[in-house]
């Protein structure tokens, strides 16, 4: 636990008003910087992944390690154009005037992670924020125990430390962490609950938020789908990581027609996956710790579906086996919270209408997953629901393009990031007027007042609806040339 | 359930009906939306008037021209915005289509300020429009004919259904605050902006905060002083010093800070004419609470000080019975008092003072009002210690002719031209005055405690938003313009793929082998 954390923060803010954060060189060097940290340390990362999810290193490397790479070099590659001023149109009241955007850093950033990605969701935030020219305060979830010790000991030793401290705090602290502390800008990724709290604390010092919450993402499957190939992705997208990712899909609704065929594909393909005994394949992961293993417990130990595969617990090794449930009540115990772990619920349905209003009584998504061939009906679904995201006939990956802003809305959170998206999330765009008016039309608008005067404001800032084309043209064409006659005539004078 | 439940419920069933989805319906609201504009100006004008004496050429210049346009250009403008947009794509995404679709929030909850009240409601409700959501929109009690006038007008133009006004004082505001919106978006000040912003995180619902700032002009030794003070008093003395991005307070070098005043003396007299009451072009305070407010800070400040003005006339008849009306929080009773004494009363001189400190009491918070203190400084160095003691305002105001009034940041080089590097605020004009809220390109909005969600709108008029603030932050967002629509719009992203080229996507199933990491990778 990092001790004097309000001291920690203060030297953020100190450093922050040095000014240096806002060289681009300097963020540049601490992004190489960032690169070297992360690819040097390729095996130890990995190592800390597997001590706190049993994560194997496939997923580590393709789910945290690439991603948190692919951001950096994507933010080194682009630094010089996203900092830039941007130009703006100029209008016949500005003509001569410099219209343009400054993008500036917020100041000192809280970034708040989750355990569940602990490496992924720490950094890919960050690397926007230090490409913005912020100070961050970095605090990686006590969770993740081993992660997080691993960021206090590898990110002083190659980024400036004083400007991006990593913070490790517990319970108590956390908690007040927000609630005590003024940042300028705080970047939670984590569950519904806490992310209320975070913005109420927020709201005492006006401090913009952006929260990456969760759902229980539905997931549709039309009866004209391949269901083979769906239920292969869907599997891959629900066990990732042991269930735990805020983009699973968590629950089936499809027809009673196709129900049971796809739910032999999908044990099949567990099988394929996992092998008969999941809990020795290397490849299936574990929950971050007990108090998760009892919730989930305490979900299939309700009895309020009838499970069809899986449903082994074993807390000991926070083990939780790929489970299916069917035969679920809207209002069971699967369907409350968002599961966040290896549990498939099935919902039939009559038609697609139905879906749609399953969906739309629920809170708004994270994501929402289609599997169908028809894409009148992926409209349709498109069109009535909302989400934060979707992906049509797979699972996730939504997520894995930088130009896509990934973010959720409602219950499932505000804001979006990735690629430039953070860098623009991080950024004040500050708007700046560089005035070149000739004084005369400014002096249109001082007191005292005429109606005189108050025709010529009209004529040459009022716009129109019509006339489109030709006769619009000359009008503007002849406003101009008036202007430019006057001009002259005060120069001369 | 309430009122403002059902409200909130009948809104949000129309707007699960659907029937702001398509374009067409929008942009006939905002040509119904014009038409209100258009065949109401003398009532808009006349309330205007009414609730703040507002001359008539500013009401139409930084009201009526504004939100005219802010609705042309939506109109012209909002089949563009609408479509859903095509990003660039990674490799691994060849095969798939990619693109983002706009979608609206739902119902959004317009909470409005009294100094432009007509500008900020209608502008952010061609945004609401043009975005396709449904709004509830309160007006301020404090502008009490205007916001009457509103909840008449807009029922008889725009569908009833979907965008609806609720009239009420605090109580009433509470109430409607509990209740879950999908959007909030407040004008006001930071201390309301605080609750709302508490009230909005109950429900997780996103917030835009249009609070206010003292914001600070800085002028340096070599400006044209003459000019600068036609600016500033003009820019300060609009509305009567309430308007949220006014020039707060100057920063003047010390070599030409006599002759500065000087010359705003003079202007003063050239727009306000000897008299500054018997003047038809300014505006009144809007009310008792805020003229006690503004006459304390007057008596806190030393004779001496006083450079310009500094008279202030109150009718005592006014006050007696505006605490009558006050105590029972009825708009019905403002409105008369409205009728019978009209808004000749509550005037303050345009007054400048001089020698002003950082610690003196003209400097705790944002003033809204037509006092303008004038500290000297010994160049932008000194400047930027005093602006950066604040907190950042909505708008920072430089006025000079040389483009290297810089500061000492020895880190960065070359040295940035003027102060913009060292400070922050929401947005920035150098010489002149609130131009920078009048680009229709530019975002408009505060930062830190001035601003929330900055939303852009967009005008091609001289003054814009103009919110009422009061002391605090200057809030979060930015509008005008397609930002309103962009601030208004979830941005919900698809991924379309096929259900072939299952081999392709195979090697990231399990089991996992070194083969299938290389292949990633």
């Amino acid at each position: 636990m990092t001790k004097n954390y309000i001291g920690v923060i203060n030297g953020a803010r100190e450093a922050f008003a040095t000014g240096k954060t806002k060289d681009v060189k300097f963020r540049r060097h601490q992004l190489e910087m960032l690169y070297k940290c992360v690819r040097d340390n390729e095996a130890r990362w990995c190592g800390a992944l597997k001590k706190d999810l049993n994560k194997c290193e496939t997923e580590a490397v393709t789910a945290e390690i690439i991603m948190v790479n692919n951001e950096i070099i994507n933010a080194l590659e682009n630094l010089d154009t996203w900092v830039k001023n941007e130009a703006k149109g100029r209008d016949l009241l500005n003509a001569t005037s410099s219209v343009y955007i400054r993008k500036e850093p917020f100041g000192t950033c809280l970034i708040m992670s989750a355990w569940n990605y602990p490496f992924g969701l720490m950094l890919s935030p960050v690397i926007g924020a230090i490409a913005a020219g912020n100070c961050v305060v970095i605090k990686p979830s006590e969770a993740a125990t081993h992660t997080a010790s691993l960021f206090q000991e590898l990110l002083p030793q190659y980024i400036d430390s004083t400007c991006y401290p990593v913070i490790v705090l517990d319970a108590k602290d956390s908690a007040d962490l927000v609630k005590n502390n003024r940042f300028d800008f705080i970047f939670f990724t984590g569950g519904t609950a806490i992310g209320r709290h975070v913005m109420k604390a927020a709201a005492e010092y006006l401090t913009p938020v952006v929260l990456e919450l969760g759902g229980k993402n539905p997931c549709i499957i039309d009866e004209s789908c391949d269901l083979r190939s769906a239920a292969r992705r869907i599997c891959w997208g629900r066990f990732l990581n042991a269930g735990q990712i805020c983009i699973a899909p968590e629950y089936i609704l499809c027809k009673a027609s196709i129900r049971d065929k796809f739910v032999e594909e999908f044990k099949r393909t567990v099988q394929e996956f996992f092998g008969s005994d999941p809990k020795q394949s290397p490849d299936y992961g574990r929950i971050i710790n007990e108090r998760q293993v009892n919730r989930l417990k305490k979900i299939i130990d309700s009895g309020t579906g009838k499970i069809v595969l899986g449903g082994e617990v074993d807390v000991k090794t926070k083990y939780v086996a790929p489970t299916v449930v069917v035969d679920v009540p809207l209002d069971s115990a699967y369907m409350q919270e968002e599961m966040f772990g290896p549990i498939l619920m099935v919902i039939t349905i009559k038609d697609i209408d139905e879906a749609i209003s399953i969906i739309n009584q629920r809170e708004k998504p994270l994501a929402l997953y289609i599997f169908a061939k028809d894409k009148k009906l992926v409209n349709k679904v498109l069109s009535k629901t909302s989400s934060g995201g979707v992906t049509v006939n797979d699972v996730v990956m939504h997520y894995v393009p930088h130009s896509l802003p990934f973010g959720g809305i409602g219950h499932s959170g505000m804001g979006a990031y990735h690629g430039k998206h953070t860098f623009d999330t991080f950024s004040h765009n500050r708007s700046c007027l560089i005035d070149g008016n000739p004084e005369f039309i400014n002096s249109l608008r001082y007191p005292p007042h005429s109606q005189k005067k108050l025709s010529l404001i009209k004529a040459v800032m009022m716009k129109n609806l019509k006339p489109k084309g030709i006769t619009a043209f000359i009008k503007s064409m002849f406003m101009l040339a008036l202007v430019g006659v006057a001009i002259a005539y005060i120069a001369s004078n | 359930m309430n009122t403002a439940q059902q409200l909130l419920f009948n809104t949000r069933a129309a707007f699960k009906s659907g029937i702001t989805l398509p374009v067409e319906w929008r942009i006939e609201q905002l040509n119904r939306l014009l038409d209100l504009l258009n065949e109401n100006e003398n009532a808009l004008l006349d309330a205007l008037h009414k609730d703040l004496r507002k001359p008539k050429l500013e009401s139409i210049e930084t009201e009526l021209i504004v939100v005219k346009n802010e609705a042309i250009n939506a109109i012209k403008n909002v089949q563009t915005w609408s479509k859903p947009t095509y990003p660039s794509k990674a490799f691994v995404q060849m095969i798939d289509s990619v693109y983002i679709l706009k979608e609206p929030y739902g119902v959004v909850l317009v909470m409005s300020a009294w100094n432009y009240p007509i500008q900020i409601i209608f502008s952010q409700l061609v945004g609401i429009i043009a975005s396709g959501n449904c709004a509830i929109i309160k007006p301020s009690e404090l502008s009490p004919v205007t916001s009457e006038l509103m909840s008449k007008l807009i029922p008889q133009y725009l569908d009833k259904e979907c965008f609806r006004v609720y009239l009420g004082g605090i109580p009433e505001t509470t109430v409607l605050l509990k209740e879950r919106f999908d959007m909030i978006m407040y004008t006001g000040s930071s201390m309301v902006g605080k609750i709302v912003m508490k009230a909005a995180a109950e429900h997780l619902t996103p917030v835009i905060l249009e609070l206010g700032g003292k914001s600070p002009v800085y002028v340096h030794k070599d400006s044209d002083l003459k000019l600068v003070a036609k600016r500033v008093v003009w820019g300060k003395f609009l509305n009567l010093g309430q308007t949220c991005t006014a020039p707060d307070y100057i920063l003047c070098h010390n070599n030409v800070v006599d002759s500065l005043i000087d010359e705003l003396r003079k202007t003063v007299e050239e727009y306000f004419g000897s008299d500054p009451k018997e003047s038809p072009d300014l505006a009144r305070i809007v009310n008792a609470r805020n003229f006690k407010r503004i006459e304390s800070i007057m008596s806190a400040t030393p004779k001496e000080k006083l450079a310009v003005g500094g008279e202030t006339d109150e009718s005592a008849l006014y006050i007696v019975l505006n605490a009558f009306a006050e105590s029972f929080k009825y708009i019905f009773f403002d409105v008369l008092l409205y009728f019978i004494f009209g808004k000749m009363t509550l005037s303050t001189a345009p007054t400048v003072y001089k020698d002003i400190q950082l610690g003196d009491p003209i400097m705790e918070g944002e003033i809204f009002g037509p006092i303008l203190p004038v500290l000297a400084v010994n160049g932008a160095d000194e400047a930027v210690e005093i602006i950066n003691s604040q907190e950042k305002p909505l708008a920072l105001y430089i006025f000079a002719k040389s483009d290297k009034v810089g500061c000492n940041v020895s880190y960065l080089k070359p040295p940035p031209p003027f102060l913009l590097s060292c400070t922050s605020s929401g947005g920035v004009t150098v010489n002149d005055v609130l131009m920078h809220a009048a680009s229709h390109n530019l975002p408009f909005g505060g930062v830190g405690n001035y601003g929330f969600i900055l939303f852009f709108y967009h005008y091609l008029d001289i003054i814009q938003h103009l919110d009422s603030c009061s002391p605090g932050n200057s809030g979060m967002g930015r509008y005008h313009g397609k930002y309103t629509f962009d601030a208004l719009t979830h941005e919900k992203p698809v991924v379309y793929r096929g259900q072939n080229f299952e081999s392709l996507l195979s090697a990231r199933y399990p089991p996992y082998s070194e083969k299938n990491l290389s292949m990633v990778s």
